[in-house]
């Protein structure tokens, strides 16, 4: 039997714990489940195929199970660590097109696209005069000043981890 | 930033098959939903404004409840344009960490009473909704919505 996926979406994004493929198994859609599980011998990957109706109902079972297990394991060890997120269920919406997240350097090359199309600049020598003010007396004013802000609220694309 | 996104996605379906991104979601932040640059502005169906297009910039951070414990996101700014072609019509912004002064939620609306060009004042407004930007594209300028249940979605999301 060979499973074709048509999407990834994660479950638990940041943790990295489960994720969810839905694949075309047999001629019926199904949700494939893979979920690593850490013991004393290693991590290891289990793959569930489950009928699509039960997605939403696993997704929100398995987000609340990780948020539970975060919120011991914080009240364990309650040194700060990098947010894990956990998703909430997915919305029934099957209309909606799946979530795409960028790496680094397609949020860098989506800002700089901007960048070049706004105002003629790359995105680096567009933040390079941001950060010196260059744009500071026109920030906000109709026109040019209105791109300068439209490209200011994108920055978080080329600078992802500030 | 999963639920956040699937909402803002869900208001835009209304009126625009474009998809919005998430900057991210580690750290700090802001972080930052928006179209993919090709897709920005996005174009909007209307027989009487055959031009019209949007534009839409919503940041957030990711923070953790401190009953639940669960990671949620919060809005902390945001910029709905909707535009003509290439020129702004209204311009809802919030934008408290960019280099403005102006800290507070306001609209910029491109048009001249007597003397005065409000599209350069800051029109004081509270926190607006994309919901509500979306609704006042199809109820009063005539964008044309793209799914039966707008209504529906537009009651049910407040992103």
């Amino acid at each position: 039997m060979v499973a074709k996926p048509h999407a990834t979406e994660p479950v638990a994004a940041d943790a990295g714990l489960a994720r969810t493929v839905r694949v075309t198994a047999a001629g019926e859609e199904r949700l494939l489940l893979e979920l690593d599980v850490t013991d004393g011998e290693g991590t290891r990957t289990i793959r569930v195929a489950l009928p699509l109706s039960l997605a939403a109902e696993l997704r929100a079972a398995l987000a609340g199970q990780l948020a539970l297990a975060e919120a011991r394991r914080r009240a364990v060890a309650p040194a700060p660590e990098p947010p894990a997120v956990v998703a909430p269920p997915a919305s029934d919406d099957e209309s909606l097109p799946p979530v795409q997240f960028l790496s680094p350097e397609e949020g860098r090359a989506l800002f700089d696209e901007q960048a070049r199309r706004l105002l003629g600049l790359s995105g680096e020598e567009f933040l390079r005069r941001y950060d010196a003010g260059e744009f500071d007396a026109v920030y906000d004013d109709p026109g040019v000043g209105r791109e300068v802000v439209h490209l200011s609220m994108l920055i978080p694309f080329a600078r992802p981890h500030a | 930033m999963h639920d956040l996104r699937e909402a803002v996605q869900a208001i835009v379906s209304c009126v625009t098959p474009a998809v919005v991104l998430p900057s991210g979601f580690r750290g700090a932040g802001p972080h930052v939903l928006a179209f993919a640059a090709r897709d920005d502005p996005a174009p909007l169906r209307s027989d009487h404004h055959p031009r019209l297009a949007l534009s839409v910039s919503h940041w957030y951070h990711v923070v953790q409840e401190e009953a639940s414990g669960h990671w949620v996101t919060a809005v902390v700014g945001y910029e709905y344009r909707l535009l003509s072609g290439a020129r702004e019509l209204l311009a809802y912004h919030w934008h408290p960490f960019g280099r403005s002064p102006v800290t507070w939620p306001h609209l910029h609306v491109n048009a001249s009473v007597e003397s005065i060009n409000l599209d350069s004042v800051h029109l004081p407004t509270g926190l607006v909704a994309l919901a509500a930007v979306i609704r006042c594209a199809i109820t009063d300028l005539g964008v044309a919505p793209l799914r039966p249940d707008w209504r529906a979605i537009l009651d049910r999301e407040r992103a």
